[in-house]
């Protein structure tokens, strides 16, 4: 053992702490080690001068002013303790009890709005791509006549129905019903284009739509103005430029007319992609070198483009417009 | 724990004033004795007595006689002690022996009439030498060693006031006695001679 062990030893012999059996190691040791015994003897020596200070205990004064503050003090916490439990009482009493009204009028009025949206929807039976293909009843003009009020905000329950039917296919490819059609030979039916136009004006997906303008652009024939109008309208407003894109270039294969013309200066006007805006300006300078004419407020949109259009090809090509144009 | 200090005890639970300043009057003095042993300072002596009844006052109702009421008691008075000895090791602790060091106040501070009327040893040389000692020792071990050997407590209990291994109150004391050793070895060889 070491003499840092002894000394702990040592320690707890002096305070009668030392369990017996440590004891004797201790004091067996003692008698061999002079420099234990000396340790020994310090603490020793300590201890009893600690005992000087074992004689401070407080004067009746201190204690009686300790007691008489103490009375003070717990009084003050008394008035602090009912003070706050009769605060935590009353915000109890207005919280807790109102906020059990406040939860019930909540609960009630969420489950009004739930029930109300769903009494009140307008009802539109829809049936589902898949029914639809195998039935006669063209139901999808229906679906149209409710899609077409918001073409380009399908999150209705109907728009959800489509989308689950089309989830049997490939999630960006065209409907298997659309597909069968083609392949049939349908191309003019008056399902068929009811179905191109309803995928192009509600559905979510972009490659659907993407796989619908090729469609209709490989098996064209001059499908009639419903579907015009859809492409028309993807070509103006739809959210995906690439989509907007395959539109516009449809859109070279139908008749230069007014209608076209106008979604050509709708894009020229407010497309933010130059692409789109130089692909609808070189679809009118061909127009125009075809014999298309301008209206003024038209003339106007062209001069205005010579100089403000951010594309300097635009720029360059509505003043080659101008130019050509007699 | 007795029969009587129970229902004592259970009394001022229920918010009796009079059963909890009967309580108190019963180990007040032992707590104050601690506090002045342990601080050496009247002021903080005090302090520490407000705060251990306070805090004894509020939880009171929550004591539930698992340990007697005296070691609960003096659990808090050592927690009050460490904290505030804690805290005043933050900014200069001038105890009442310092007030000794200086000259002019000397002989005032001797002759007081408020001074050791019940054998307060701080006009003694080697008590003061001790507390000077004593307040070098940090707060864990000064209170183990005021407990020990100030106030004659056994290792278990005072590790139960800890609420601490029995290993660790005698690691405390074994270095704390060596540091009084170092501190007051002019002291220990004058009283062996």
């Amino acid at each position: 053992m070491k003499h840092t062990e002894y000394e702990e030893f040592i320690q707890l012999y002096l305070m009668d702490e030392l369990e017996d059996d440590k004891k004797i190691i201790l004091l067996n040791h003692l008698k061999e080690c002079k420099e234990c015994t000396a340790v020994l003897q310090e603490n020793n020596n300590l201890i009893a001068l600690y005992n000087v200070n074992k004689l401070v205990t407080p004067s009746d004064t201190l204690l009686n002013t300790a007691r008489l503050e103490l009375k003070t003090r717990i009084r003050m916490e008394q008035s602090r303790k009912s003070f706050v439990s009769g605060l935590a009482a009353a915000l109890n009493n207005i919280f807790i009890r109102n906020y059990k009204i406040t939860l019930g009028y909540a609960f009630t009025l969420m489950a009004g709005l739930i029930v109300g949206t769903y009494l009140l929807k307008p009802q539109v039976i829809i049936k589902t791509i898949t029914e639809y293909a195998k039935s006669d009843t063209p139901t999808v003009i229906v679906q149209k006549e409710s899609a077409q009020s918001n073409p380009l905000q399908q999150n209705d329950k109907n728009s959800y129905k489509l989308k689950n039917s089309f989830a049997n296919t490939e999630s960006r490819g065209v409907p298997d019903s659309i597909k069968a059609n083609v392949a049939s030979g349908l191309k003019t039916d008056e399902k068929m284009k009811n179905l191109f136009t309803y995928t192009l004006l509600n559905s979510q997906n972009a490659g659907q739509k993407l796989n619908t303008i090729n469609m209709i652009s490989n098996n064209f024939n001059g499908l009639d103005t419903d579907v015009e109008d859809a492409i028309i309208s993807v070509a103006k407003n739809d959210e995906n430029p690439g989509v907007r894109k395959e539109a516009l270039d449809l859109l070279r294969k139908y008749k230069y007319d007014d209608e076209v013309k106008k979604a050509l200066f709708f894009v020229l006007k407010n497309d933010s992609v130059s692409g789109l805006r130089i692909a609808a300006m070189l679809m009118l300078a061909e127009g125009s070198r075809n014999g298309g004419r301008f209206s003024d407020l038209e003339l106007n949109v062209l001069r205005e483009k010579t100089t403000k259009d951010n594309n300097s090809y635009v720029r360059m090509q509505a003043l080659a417009v101008l130019k050509e144009y007699k | 724990m007795a029969q009587d200090e129970i229902s004592l005890i259970k009394i001022a639970q229920q918010g009796d004033a009079k059963a909890f300043e009967e309580l108190v009057n019963r180990y007040d003095r032992n707590v104050l004795t601690i506090a002045l042993k342990y601080f050496n300072n009247e002021d903080d002596a005090k302090d520490v007595y407000q705060e251990v009844f306070i805090r004894v006052f509020n939880s009171i109702k929550g004591f539930k006689f698992q340990s007697s009421f005296s070691t609960w008691l003096y659990r808090i008075t050592v927690n009050v002690c460490i904290t505030m000895a804690t805290k005043a090791g933050r900014h200069e602790f001038v105890p009442v022996t310092k007030k000794f060091d200086d000259q002019e106040n000397e002989e005032e501070i001797l002759t007081s009439n408020e001074l050791s009327p019940d054998g307060f040893a701080l006009n003694n040389e080697k008590g003061i030498a001790i507390n000077n000692a004593l307040e070098k020792l940090p707060p864990k071990q000064r209170i183990c060693f005021v407990l020990k050997y100030f106030e004659g407590y056994k290792i278990i209990e005072i590790a139960e006031m800890l609420k601490c291994k029995d290993g660790t109150v005698k690691k405390y004391l074994f270095d704390a006695q060596n540091k009084m050793r170092y501190l007051l070895k002019d002291y220990a060889v004058e009283a062996a001679k």
